[in-house]
Formats: C-alpha cells, structure tokens, sequence
C-alpha cells in the first residue's frame, strides 16, 4: 500500500527517528493483540515483552559497524548524540552543573594562573639560541666568603677578554639611566649599554631597522635602539628609524627596534639600547666596571671553561697583580633567575594551588558519586532494557568529558582574570628580572585544558565505574538505602579533604601571622607627616660633586619654604627600603680584645637633622652635627648597639671596619631604623653616617615633614623641582605612607595568594562536607523516620549525624596538622616573626575548621530531625 | 514456538526483507512482519528485535529508500521500498539462496541415497 505523503515536516533526529519507529510498531502490535481480544495495558505491555530488550535494539539500529566491523561515522554520530543529551541533561541539573564546573573551574584556573607565573619565572627556556651555553663573568672577591660581583673592573676588561679563548664571542654591557627630554615630560628611561657583538652572542634579529654593528662602537657614535615596549608606549612609527630623539641633552639616532619581548639575559628591562665604544666608554664617559657575557667555545663543557678561566686568572694573577683579583666564576644566564626567596614562594604558592585543586577533584568526585547514586534506578532501568554496560559506561564518561571541557573553559576564563589578578599585586621584584611577561599563553592553556580533562575523567570514572557495576533488581526498585562502601568512600574523600585544607589552612595562618608581625615593625620613622620625592641626577648635567652640592642646596632651600614644611631632608634612601647600601661588613668593638661581627649592617649617609626630620625617636646620646664627618662622629641603631656592644650606653664607644681605617665614635643611638626593607630579618642593624655636605650622592630621596596633610604637598614638590630644573625627571614622587606600603608588597603578595587560596579551600571543604551530610540525610530519612517512629528522639537522631561529620572533621584535622609540620618547615625561610608549629595559628585552623565542619553538619541534621515519620513510612 | 518454526539463518532475514519489497511495494516494519510470516506459513519467525536493526543496515547500505508517511492506523510510521541497488541485491541473493538450498539440497539427497 502506498502511503500518503505528509507534508514536509522537521527532520527528525536519527535517535527520536528511531524511537518513533519502534513506537509505531509497539502501538501496532498493541493493537493487533487488543484485536485478539486482550486488555489495553496487558496487550503493551505484552508487545513490548515480543519485541524484546528495545534499548539494545534501539543501539544496533543507532550504532551499527559496517559487515567488515569498521566503525562507521554513526559511532561519531552516537557520541555526538551522547554529547547531546549529556547537554540536556546538565541543563536540566544547573545546580549540580554549576557546582561542579565551577568548583573544578576554580581550582584548575588557579593553577593554571599560578604555573603561567612559574612558567615565566623559571620554566619556559630563555629566549636565545642554545641558552645553555652563555655565561656571565663574575669576579670572585678574594676573601674567604667567596662574594662573587658580576662585573670586572674597567681596567680588567681588556686583558681579560684577551685571554678569554674559552669564550667563542664576548659581549659586555652596563646598565645606566638616560634623561629623554625631547618630549612633553623629562623622562627618566632605563638603558642598556652593550658591546657591539652582542647579537652574535645572543641571535638577534630587529624588529625594525638593524642591530649594531661594527661602526657603532667609534667612540663619539649617538645611536640608539628602541625596546619594543617603549616603542609601543612612544606611537609605533613605522618611521622611527633614522630620526633624532633627545637623550641626556644630546641628540641620538634611532637605527633599530628589538623585537618583541626580546630582553637582555641578567638584567631588568631596558627601555633604549645604546652601544658600548670600542675604547669601552658609554656615550663618551668612561665605566668604572663593565659586566661581561659570553659564549662557551665550541667542544668545551661548562666545566672545563671554568678551568681555563681558573689558570687564565692565575697567570693574570701573576703578571699584574689587581685589587679585586682575576679569579672568575662562569655562571650560565639561566642560573639567576628568581631569587632564593622568590622561588620558594612560587613554589609554596604552586604547592597551596595544587592543594586547592586536589579538594576541588575530591569535591567533584563527590558530588559525581552522590549523582552516580541518584541514578543508580535509572541505570539499572537501562540495563535491564538491554543497554550494556560499556553502553552505559560510555556516557557516563561521555558526561565527564563534557564537565571537564565545561570545567575546562570555565577555568581558562578564570585563569585569565586571576593572572591579571596576579600582575596587579605582584612585587615587583618578581617580574623584575624576568625575561618573559607572564600571560595566559598557549603552554598554560595547553596544561590548563590538560587538567581539566584528566582531573574531569579521574572524578568522573570512579563513580562512572561503582554506577555501571550497580544495576542490581534492587537498584530498580529504588528503595535501596546507601550501601556502607559508598558510605566509606565518601567519609574517607571527607577525610582527605579536610586534612588539605587544614594544611592550606595552617600555611595562610603562618603567612598571615608574619605579615601582621611585618606590618608592626618599627621602621625608625614617624612616615605620617612625611611627604617624598626621589630623583637621580644626571651625570651629564651634574658632573661634578659641587655641581650636585649646589642642586641639593638649593632644592632644599624652596622645598623648606613650601607651606606647612617643618623641615627638610635627604639621603640616598628613605626607610624602611633605605635605598641605602646593605654591605658585608666588619666590625671592632674597642677595648680589649677586637670582636669582628659578621653580620650584615646596613648604612646610609645622611645631613644633620636627617633623623629630626624624619621623626626617628633618639635613645641616647645625639644627632649628627656638622663635624662629626670631620672627627669620626657616626649615629646607630639599637639593633647595632645590642649586636657589637654587650652594655647599654654605649655613646662614646668606638669601632671601624677595617684595622687601616679611622675609629668611628658613636655620637648616638636612635631606636631600631629599617634600611634593609620590611622583611629582612637580617641586617636591620644600622648606621648614619655623617654626609659630605660638598659632595651628596646623584642619587637621592628628598623628605619633607609637614604639619598638614603630606598628600596636598605632593604637586608643589613636583613644581618645585620642574622650577629649577625642567629636564629633570622624578623617579618618584609619595607620601610617607606610601613609602612604608612599598615595603609590604611582597609579604602582602604572599599573604593575599597563599589567604585567597586557604579561604577558597576552606570554602570548598565545608561545601563538600555540607554536600555529603545533606545526601546522606536525605537517602536515609527513610531509616531516620522509622527509627524515630521507634521511640528514637530528635536529639539522638541529630547526634548520630553530628557524630559522624564530627568524627571525619577531627581525623581530617589531626592528618591535616600532622602534614602541616611537615610541609610547614619548607615555608620557614620566607616567614617573619613567626615560627612554623606557631601554636597559636595551629588552634586557631583546628578551631576554625572544626566550627565551619559542625556548621556543615548541623543544618541537615536539624532538617533531619524535622522528618515526619508516617510521611516516610507511607508506602512508596 | 510450534515446532514447524524455523531458526532463521543468517542472512536470510535479509532476502525475506528483499523478497517483501520486491515489485516497488512499500511497507512498514509491522507490515513487513506479516508479509514474511504470511508469505513463509507462518513457518518462520522473524524476531522483532532483529527485523529493525537489519533495516537500517540495508538503508545503510543503499539498497533500501525510507519514507515517513501515515498508515492505515493514522500513525506516523516509517516506510521502505527498494532502490535500484536494493532490486540488483534481490537477483543476486535469489541466485546465491538457490544455488545454496540447490547444494544443501543435493547433499541431502546423495546422504540419502547412500
């Protein structure tokens, strides 16, 4: 019989085309059995009985293989399908979606935020050829500590290089500062002077224009080459080549721009290159020292350069005899990078993300049981239906993948924000030296996606794997209450997750304790009144110390006549960073025997009224005065006073560093003055040195105590110095307060990741705990309510789940501090003030965690007890 | 199961769906069922659930065309008819079949007269 067309209607779906099939022949066999005389619902259900397992049926017709048993493209159309309805079904969920991508989401994207930085920092290889083979030179200091500078003197360069046939090519640099004043703003830029080989050594090709060549190491050559950042910053002309800019008052020529993101090995970024001549002078001014690189000659190892340099340095040893010495060490230019510190805090933040991640999974693994569990009856419907168990297994795992991958752009989104997180407050020691930006990039996407897909299969397979096995007549039927193995599983993932968070929870505490310790040191300065404004004096324009003398008189002079100046000062730096120099030192203290101190001191030259001025509090004795410098006069702290003298008074008393050195006499003691920044336990000691008033440094910091609010004297202080001289620019330019927040950056960088992430942890635990003890409430209100239909009370109900939230809180807890010692101890070095084990922090964690573990637990139980006992004794 | 019904041997499923269709018939699967049943005496039974993965199969593989269409019952149903390639596949299946049965045949004929 020839059927009537329908009119043109929507193509069905292959699956909903198939469903419809196997209906219209359930709905005809129905019919024909009714024909015969049987009732309605006995007649289908008999005609499904024929038909046999219609789910299998149903994925023979969906899935099958070619004859020869090729998988065909309907296995890419039946995932596609499994993807599909996996959509539909999360859709359907949105709370159970949403927790669980966004809970992996958190995790992986702070991770993978977190290894972006690490990346840049200390893993992605440094960006020239065979980076392995450069070194820098440094002279080891001839005395028994091994001290290594990294750089030769002037007069040493020379024969040094000469002898250097180890190195195949030899490149020297300096770093300086050059005034730009061709623009609106004198300008303060960083440049990098380099030898003309230098491409050779690193493999450079210009982003625009040509590198240097020979000839532009003539001594009296004026040309330049742009970073690629500063030529973004400065209007990306694509003409800038072979223009004149303005630098120091002299006119340069442009003939290059670096490529992008191009920096120079071993040191901070440079906003201009400039060549080193072949007389080694820069811009016509001679060096006092020169930092050389090179490139290990072809056939030697590391090792044997280092040899060669070895005897290289004891011939020049013996011929010419120089002060600093010829002994050199070769360090490859990978070896800087990140200070001790700063890697041990990457590390330990690494260490809190992954932390952060594994109770993320543990959390998704969770909520992907208790779901497992929710659809233990319907996948036991399936396969009684004849679906078979990789079937089943199959979407399950479909259904993971598609989490993860949710989970995965979720996070990748979020990594994003959280690296701009991390740009905004990071130290700036951190990315100073730093040869790569950090970034979301393609490696930390490529990880981000990688664990989001295997942290997605490994929660989701677990439960996929109990679900599949399932599938029992009981679990059709429902009525199964939670086996004691699932039970077990999800008390042990409890478990688990406490105890991470609990050592999350004790490294934040300690983090947290060190800063408040940190932000309570006393800086030796009264930095609320203090308004500062800090410049470097050209040498071009001030090339002599009266030059100087003259500057920082009249400076001044008209900063003192500002409104509400109290008074005025200078010196090299301001506390607590000091800026001053925090150097090995020696120290004798007089009478009787000669004690050297070995540690480190650090000192700043400073006028009289230096500490007046700045409001440090005086213990003893004076201030400097004019003539101190003159009879050996010398102001210290109280830390210095306690470290090399054992009395209390100790005006009067006198030590020098060296034995052919003056005695310095202390005029004073002032209370504990930071030099050395806010977080350096060592070398808080301190000296002031009387300044020679003919002869200040070119590098300064001017402060000026107001009796008004420092904040309103800030653009009068830029005015002012514009006024005396217009090309010179300010370094910087803050009130007092934030001159003491610069030195809390970093331990507030620290303290904010290492917190943020606890707290995320936190949260996550008690989520998943809560997660737990609801579920387990909820499939077992039916034993609840006969239990209290039994005579049970509320109270005895309620304490059975508190006892068990309880019971896996404190086993999390006591695992959790017992971690907690072990990897606390790794922490020690970049704490302050406070000591790993701090009993303190540990009560304060078990206490928290316990509290916000009861919390958890009580809301269910309480729901628990509200059961009505002939609600659920009703038959199902 | 009456003991006249025949295990259905492999393949032939397919020729009995081939044979239902020949002649440019269209048929639904339920329609199909009958016509295999009432075309072999009821001696065959065809399973159900092996009668709608075979369809897809030969769709698969070109020798049936689908339709959707109303049945008799005003049902949605899903109709087959035989393309070219579907008519091509019913000769050459008819000829394999009958030189098999002609073979099983003839065996049991000489197992007989020895």
């Amino acid at each position: 019989m020839t059927p009537r067309r329908l009119l043109p209607h929507r193509n069905p779906g292959r699956r909903e085309a198939v469903d419809e099939e196997i209906r219209h022949h359930l709905a005809e066999a129905a019919d024909r059995l009714i024909d015969q005389g049987w009732d309605p619902d006995e007649a289908r259900a008999e005609a499904e009985r024929r038909f046999g397992a219609v789910e299998r049926v149903r994925d023979e017709m969906l899935a099958h293989r070619d004859d020869d048993g090729r998988m065909t493209m309907e296995t890419v159309r039946a995932l596609a399908q499994d993807v599909r309805l996996t959509l539909r079904a999360l859709r359907r969920r949105p709370v159970f979606t949403w927790t669980l991508v966004l809970t992996l989401a958190v995790g992986i994207g702070a991770a993978g935020a977190i290894f972006s930085m690490i990346d840049a920092v200390l893993l992605r290889p440094l960006p020239y050829d065979d980076p392995d083979r450069i070194v820098e030179v440094g002279v080891v200091l001839p005395d028994e500590r091994g001290f290594v500078i990294p750089s030769l003197q002037r007069d040493q360069v020379e024969e040094w290089i000469a002898g250097a046939d180890f190195l195949s090519e030899v490149a020297v640099h300096e770093q300086m500062s050059l005034v730009r004043t061709d623009g609106t703003e004198p300008e303060n830029l960083a440049a990098l002077a380099v030898g003309p080989t230098l491409d050779d050594v690193l493999g450079l090709t210009p982003a625009l224009g040509r590198a240097f060549a020979a000839d532009d190491a003539r001594p009296g050559e004026r040309v330049v080459m742009l970073s690629y950042p500063y030529w973004a910053r400065t209007g990306r002309s694509p003409e800038i080549v072979g223009q004149t800019i303005r630098l120091d008052e002299e006119p340069w020529t442009v003939v290059g721009v670096l490529p992008r993101g191009f920096k120079y090995p071993v040191t901070s970024r440079a906003d201009l290159w400039i060549p080193v001549a072949d007389d080694y002078t820069v811009a016509g001014r001679a060096q006092s020292q020169l930092n050389v690189m090179g490139r290990i000659a072809p056939g030697l190892t590391l090792e044997a350069a280092q040899g060669r340099a070895d005897a290289l340095g004891e011939g020049l040893t013996a011929e010419q005899p120089h002060e600093i010495g010829w002994m050199t060490r070769l360090q490859t230019v990978g070896h800087w990078r990140g200070n001790p510190d700063t890697v041990r805090g990457l590390w330990t933040a690494f260490g809190a993300v992954v932390g952060m991640l594994l109770i993320a999974m543990v959390n998704g693994a969770n909520l992907q049981l208790v779901r497992g569990e929710d659809r233990r009856g319907e996948v036991g419907v399936r396969m009684a239906l004849g679906a078979s168990r990789g079937r089943v297994l199959r979407h399950m795992l479909v259904e993971s993948v598609v989490l993860s991958l949710l989970a995965g752009l979720a996070a990748t989104g979020l990594a994003w924000l959280f690296v701009e997180g991390l740009r905004a407050i990071a130290p700036r020691e951190l990315t100073f030296g730093m040869v790569h930006d950090f970034g979301i990039e393609s490696r930390a996407l490529l990880a981000v996606f990688a664990v989001a897909l295997s942290s997605g299969l490994a929660v989701g397979l677990l439960p996929a794997l109990r679900t599949a096995r399932a599938g029992g007549a009981q679990d059709v039927a429902g009525r199964r209450l939670t086996d004691r193995s699932t039970q077990r599983l999800r008390s042990l993932l409890v478990v688990g997750e406490v105890a991470l968070s609990v050592v999350l929870l004790v490294g934040a505490g300690l983090f947290m304790r060190s800063f408040a310790a940190i932000a309570r040191v006393e800086i030796g300065m009264d930095s609320e009144r203090i308004a500062a404004v800090g410049l470097s004096l050209p040498s071009s324009r001030y090339e002599s110390a009266a030059d100087r003398a003259a500057f920082t008189g009249q400076l001044t002079e008209r900063l003192s006549a500002l409104p509400g100046a109290v008074g005025v000062t200078f010196a090299q730096g301001l506390p607590p960073q000091g800026g001053g120099i925090s150097f090995n030192l020696e120290l004798e203290a007089e009478g009787g025997e000669a004690r050297p101190i070995d540690d480190l001191v650090n000192f700043n030259t400073v006028p009289p009224g230096f500490i007046s001025v700045l409001g440090t509090r005086l213990h003893e004795g004076r201030g400097l005065q004019a003539g101190d410098r003159e009879s050996g006069g010398v102001v210290i702290d109280r830390d210095l006073a306690r470290l090399i003298f054992d009395e209390d008074r100790v005006v009067g008393r006198r030590f020098r560093f060296d034995p052919e050195d003056d005695w310095s006499t202390v005029v004073g003691v002032v209370e504990e003055l930071k030099l050395g920044g806010l977080d350096d336990p060592m070398g808080s000691a301190a000296i002031l040195y009387p300044m020679d008033p003919n002869a200040p440094s070119a590098f300064l910091s001017f402060a000026v105590r107001t009796d008004g609010d420092p904040a309103t004297l800030l653009p009068l202080m830029r005015q002012v110095v514009h006024d005396l001289d217009p090309t010179l620019p300010l370094r910087t330019l803050q009130t007092g307060e934030e001159l003491v927040a610069e030195g809390l950056v970093r331990p507030r960088f620290l303290v904010l990741l290492i917190g943020v992430l606890a707290a995320t942890s936190l949260l996550l635990a008690v989520v998943g705990l809560f997660g737990v003890v609801s579920y387990t409430v909820a499939r077992g209100r039916r034993e609840m309510g006969i239990r209290m239909a039994l005579g049970a009370s509320s109270a005895r109900v309620r304490g059975g789940v508190l006892r068990w939230g309880l019971g896996v809180t404190v086993i999390g807890v006591a695992l959790g501090l017992g971690a907690a010692t072990l990897v606390d101890d790794l922490a020690a070095s970049l704490l302050y003030g406070v000591a790993p084990g701090d009993p303190i922090t540990t009560v304060g964690v078990a206490v928290t965690m316990v509290a916000a573990a009861l919390l958890a637990c009580w809301l269910p139980a309480a729901r628990a007890t509200r059961v009505d006992p002939a609600e659920v004794l009703r038959p199902e | 199961m009456s003991e006249r019904e025949l295990d259905l041997l492999k393949g032939t499923l397919e020729l009995l769906v081939l044979t239902a269709l020949a002649g440019g018939r269209e048929h639904h699967g339920f329609e199909l069922l009958d016509r295999i049943r009432a075309g072999t005496d009821e001696a065959l039974v065809v399973e159900e659930g092996a009668l709608y993965p075979a369809l897809h199969r030969m769709q698969k593989r070109g020798w049936l065309a689908a339709t959707w269409g109303v049945s008799e019952k005003g049902r949605r149903a899903k109709y087959y008819r035989l393309t070219p390639a579907g008519a091509e596949a019913l000769d050459r299946e008819r000829n394999s079949w009958a030189r098999y049965v002609e073979a099983v045949a003839s065996l049991a004929r000489s197992s007989e007269a020895s």
